[in-house]
């Protein structure tokens, strides 16, 4: 047991109750010491026990030691008398490490003077004719460097004036010895420090882990003059410590050795995060191994000094130094050692953070590379900082010949003419000197026959400071296109559709000028007259099929609403950047314009003035005009059931509707057509549901829409059917 | 309506529409001058500059936007009004007309004949 105790002693400096005894000086004591954090070491953990009780061994007014007392089962209670006892004890024992303090410095005193005896060399002395000896020690600090000695050839007393001459001497003398000796230590502490400053060197400059381990190796056997050394790391897949590198060892052991956390003197470093040796692992029964390693370690060194390869409070991996002999190692070397594993932590911890940041610079680099939209990354002084392939592609230029280049410069390059330069120019000035703002918008490349919807984001560091933005690019020249041709073709059929009808409308116009026309056609030409052309309901029936962007062409509100309402300001994420005009590029307004801001006086009747937009075409109808505010357009797509609302619209409308506008449009839909019941049955029945006689007794015989849409006068009240449904009534 | 009688010349291919304006036109003591394409019109113009040119844009042999683009690039035309009566309604359409030099547009769906013939004569009043 005692053997066993003395084979561990106990690192007081690493102990709970270290503190604890030297501030207070007064005894510890625990009756539970297995669980009690104050006596976490490895002593209590091999030896269980109950109670504990440790006294502090007082010595010249400080604490030499500690002497414990133990309790195996019994929790343990003191009484006053039991600790007085303790305590007398433990007085009596720094009695005896105070006299065995007293006798080890009588001894090393012996031993000075014995040298200094030897030093004067009598024998020698007589054999050279010397008779008379002087000798003085070199002594400094208290510590005996040597002896000065003066001999001369006559017998001769030396005076006390002499002997203080030669003490004068002899201390000038250790006092020189003495900074030789400094200078060697500064010498070798400044060589220490190159070869440390080197591998920091390395380190600077390396991100390769094993280049940097290898200098760590290398400097270990240079610095502390071993003759081998290694790092371990842990190595999930093989289950245990491995050497990651390593110099002058057995490469079986280089290859197959794979330490259990705790096992060896590399094992236990990594699992008791401190340094651990052994001067020589063949007397050192606290070494354990596994039997099947046992061929291993019959090759390895006998000398061990290892220390924990730790960053941040995380064990890397362990450095070791070996000697093929036995060595006592020292605090010296295990600080030195402790220095370079401080190295390899940071190099190892470096390549670790940089394996993973290459690993996410990859990943982002293949989305960046694979995403469908062009994106550039654009500094703040307005240069490509980062652009991928698809960006490249849509501007035709090679995506590493971007970077660098200032991005009005890129986009000059696809200039078709001044004009569309310098209005491309002046946007992107104002992108830059308000990046902080998103924005979006087309832009035309005309060289390339090509349109860009682009959008810009400011980008932002961690801190939220702005650092540039993020241009992306998506092709929409194939959309631009179809809308463009969709455009067209409306404008086209709408225009034939209008030319006929204008023919006809000017030739009444004409027709109700002469003088000579009967009543009865005048009638006649002022009813047709007052029927309005088909285009409107054309342009209605068309906004309810065409894409959204043709309807916009068409001055139709994709969202079934007025114009005034920018459907963008409902996004909220586009604040208006700058203007710029169609071509080129073009800048949005995100933020919608106050209702009614675009409504302008109503233009010249039937005419269209330069600079005027859509909104204020005038509808140009007889008798809509007054309380219409937005035009015809609006017009075209009031609700049914909402006409009450716009009489000057609907004057005189004749046709009460009964069925609700959705199951209206859903029969329209199902492909029924408005019919008309007869009051009763009469000759025409086959004939007239088509059709209702408007314009009183004389009687004109118009389709039924046009009928709902304009009639003032209808002459018969009957229902009118969509299906089987009653869409409305004719009142008569 | 001044004391001078002012010459129209009318671009226009369309039948109907051609004698509807011609005839109010004339009613209100314009004199009219009709062509029946784009390049006659051209021609009319270059002969006997007119003190304004209607001009219909989709018309044979020449389009109504290249007529008014040789008529702004001939000092002699350039400075005769032209007014485009089409029943395109387009907003392009307007601008490509306005910025080659039209002095109004005018969509003749929209328009009845008295309103032509008040704003003719304002046009021509005002060149006076």
């Amino acid at each position: 047991m005692m053997e066993a105790f003395l084979s561990h002693p106990i690192p007081l400096g690493e102990q709970g109750f270290r503190q604890e005894i030297w501030e207070t000086r007064q005894p510890v004591f625990s009756d539970d010491v297995y669980s009690d954090p104050r006596f976490n070491f490895e002593l209590f953990r091999t030896f269980r026990h109950q109670s504990g009780l440790v006294l502090p061994l007082l010595l010249d007014d400080s604490v030499a030691g500690a002497f414990y007392f133990a309790w195996w089962k019994a929790k343990k209670v003191f009484t006053r008398r039991e600790l007085e006892l303790a305590e007398n004890v433990a007085a009596q024992v720094t009695m005896v490490l105070r006299h065995a303090r007293l006798f080890e410095r009588a001894d090393r005193e012996w031993r000075q003077l014995q040298v200094l005896f030897d030093a004067l060399d009598r024998e020698g002395a007589r054999e050279h004719g010397f008779h008379a000896c002087l000798g003085v020690p070199l002594q400094i600090q208290g510590q005996i460097l040597g002896c000065l000695n003066v001999y001369a050839k006559v017998r001769r007393k030396f005076s006390p004036e002499d002997i203080s001459l030669l003490s004068v001497l002899g201390d000038q003398a250790a006092l020189a010895i003495h900074k030789a000796q400094l200078y060697e230590e500064t010498r070798a502490q400044k060589e220490e420090a190159t070869k440390l400053y080197g591998i920091t060197a390395h380190l600077a400059t390396t991100l390769d882990v094993d280049s940097v381990l290898d200098q760590v190796v290398a400097k270990t056997i240079d610095l502390l003059g071993c003759d081998a050394s290694a790092v371990y790391v842990h190595d999930e897949a093989r289950g245990g410590l491995v050497v990651r590198r390593g110099r002058h060892l057995d490469p079986a052991i280089v290859r197959d050795l794979v330490l259990k956390p705790g096992e060896g003197v590399a094992g236990r470093a990594y699992q008791e995060r401190r340094p651990v040796s052994t001067a020589d692992r063949l007397a050192d029964p606290a070494l354990r191994y596994q039997t099947d390693h046992d061929r291993l370690i019959q090759s390895a060194p006998r000398a061990y000094l290892a220390v924990p390869v730790s960053v941040r409070d995380e064990v890397l991996g362990v450095l070791v130094c070996y000697y093929f002999a036995a060595h006592q190692f020292s605090a010296k070397e295990a600080q030195l050692l402790s220095s370079l594993a401080a190295h390899a932590a940071i190099a190892m911890d470096n390549a670790r953070h940089h394996q993973a940041v290459m690993l996410q610079q990859n990943r982002l680099s293949q989305i960046f590379d694979a995403t469908s939209d062009g994106m550039l990354l654009v500094s703040p002084a307005g240069r490509v900082e980062t652009a991928n392939r698809r960006a490249g592609d849509l501007l035709a230029i090679k995506a590493s010949d971007l970077v660098g280049n200032e991005l009005t410069e890129v986009l000059a390059w696809h200039r078709a003419e001044g004009a569309d330069y310098r209005r491309m120019f002046s946007a992107l000035r104002s992108l830059v000197q308000h990046q902080e703002d998103a924005a979006e918008g087309d832009l035309e490349l005309r060289s390339l026959k090509r349109i860009l919807h682009w959008v810009s984001q400011p980008t932002r560091d961690r801190a939220g400071e702005h650092c540039g933005y993020t241009l992306t690019f998506h092709d929409v020249t194939h959309e631009r296109e179809v809308s463009q041709m969709k455009s067209d073709f409306v404008s086209f059929v709408t225009h034939q559709l209008r030319t006929p009808l204008a023919g006809i409308k000017w030739m009444l116009e004409l027709a109700a000028q002469e003088p000579e026309v009967p009543a009865d056609a005048a009638s006649y030409i002022g009813d047709a007259r007052e029927a309005d052309p088909a285009p409107d309901h054309a342009r209605e029936r068309a906004a309810r099929h065409l894409p959204a962007g043709a309807r916009q062409a068409h001055g139709v509100d994709p969202a079934g609403g007025s114009r005034d309402h920018d459907p963008r300001g409902a996004r909220g994420d586009r604040r208006p950047r700058a203007g710029a005009p169609a071509s080129g590029l073009r800048l949005h307004r995100g933020s919608p314009a106050p209702r009614g801001a675009r409504r302008r006086a109503a233009a010249p009747p039937g005419g269209h003035e330069p600079g005027l937009e859509r909104d204020q075409v005038h509808p140009g109808r007889r008798g809509h005009r007054g309380p219409v505010r937005a035009g015809r357009r609006h017009a075209a797509l009031v609700h049914p059931r909402q006409r009450h609302r716009h009489p000057a619209l609907f004057p005189g409308a004749a046709v009460r509707e009964v069925l609700p506008g959705r199951e209206r449009e859903h029969a329209r839909d199902r492909g029924h057509r408005p019919r008309v019941l007869p009051r009763a049955p009469d000759h025409g029945a086959a004939r007239r549901p088509r059709l209702v006689r408007v314009g009183g007794g004389r009687g004109l015989d118009l389709p039924l829409h046009a009928a709902a849409r304009g009639a003032r006068r209808v002459t018969s009240g009957r229902r009118v059917l969509l299906g089987d449904r009653v869409a409305g009534i004719l009142e008569g | 309506m001044g004391d001078a009688v002012r010459r129209v010349l009318l671009a226009e291919d369309d039948r109907f529409l051609r004698k509807a304006a011609e005839t109010a036109l004339k009613r209100h003591g314009f004199t009219v001058v009709a062509a029946v394409d784009g390049e006659e019109a051209l021609r009319l113009a270059r002969a006997a500059p007119p003190d304004l040119v209607l001009l219909d844009l989709i018309m044979p042999r020449m389009q109504g936007f290249e007529v008014l683009r040789a008529l702004k690039a001939d000092p002699a035309t350039a400075p005769i009004p032209v007014v485009i009566l089409s029943n395109l309604g387009q907003d392009g359409d307007m601008k490509q007309a306005m910025d080659a030099g039209a002095a109004g547009y005018f969509v003749k769906a929209n328009l009845s004949l008295q309103d032509l013939v008040k704003r003719v004569g304002e046009l021509v009043a005002e060149r006076a």
